[in-house]
């Protein structure tokens, strides 16, 4: 049961690479993920299923390295100001987004 | 992307994924206060994105296998937000903004680190 989990986790993992590769946007995919990830955590999945979606799929979507390679490029080419007011609306963004699909996730329970 | 990408890409993410498995389910670091394993996950994978900038690399497959493939599946931001959001959920808006900054602080360090241990190398 274990082996068959985790060949799931990782066919999971490897449709939210592609995914990601196609939609080819940093911001986007974090936000369908953090919209993804709300949703999913209101919901009371079995820890299996959610350890496919979550672990596997929207970790895998995301990718905090492509943030950082974003912030990072703001930071030398636009400079402080504007990294500070990116990192922030990024990050307040997404929590929002977040609270968003818990939100309609509790609401449709 | 041909069949090659592809093939070096699900690689990438295989190592990817089993690692941060691997960090979540067995590393515990206390240095005074708990790090959580997100967050040290987030920061290796700052590190070795700092690497990666320095070496400039320009073959794709390179790019493919580390950038795309091991450390987009290896870090994670939407687990970070989450951490965020249970914090936000508790109310606790203090220890909100300190493990904001503490993460952002923290991963421009390790990447920056990285990114000069490759310059003074060179």
């Amino acid at each position: 049961m274990k082996i068959r989990s985790n060949i799931y986790i990782l066919l999971a993992c490897y449709l939210a690479t592609f995914l990601r590769v196609f939609i080819n946007n940093n911001f986007i995919v974090s936000i369908i993920g953090s919209l993804l990830f709300g949703f999913v955590i209101a919901k009371r999945f079995s820890h299996s299923k959610e350890q496919i979606i979550v672990s596997g799929f929207i970790s895998c979507f995301t990718s905090f390295s492509g943030f950082i390679y974003f912030l990072y490029k703001i930071f030398n080419q636009e400079g402080f100001i504007k990294f500070i007011f990116w990192s922030n609306f990024i990050i307040i963004l997404n929590l929002f987004i977040m609270y968003f699909g818990f939100w309609i996730s509790r609401k449709i329970t | 992307m041909n069949i090659t990408s592809i093939s070096i890409v699900l690689f990438g993410c295989t190592f990817g994924l089993i690692l941060r498995t691997l960090i979540q389910n067995n590393l515990k670091i206390y240095i005074g206060f708990n790090i959580q394993h997100i967050s040290i996950i987030n920061f290796i994978a700052s590190f070795f994105l700092g690497i990666l900038v320095a070496l400039n690399f320009m073959n794709y497959n390179i790019l493919f296998l580390f950038f795309i493939g091991f450390l987009g599946c290896f870090s994670t931001f939407s687990s970070f937000i989450y951490q965020l959001f249970v914090l936000l959920q508790k109310r606790e808006f203090v220890r909100l903004i300190f493990h904001y900054i503490e993460v952002i602080v923290i991963s421009f360090s390790c990447f920056y680190l990285g990114y000069y241990l490759i310059q003074i190398i060179k």
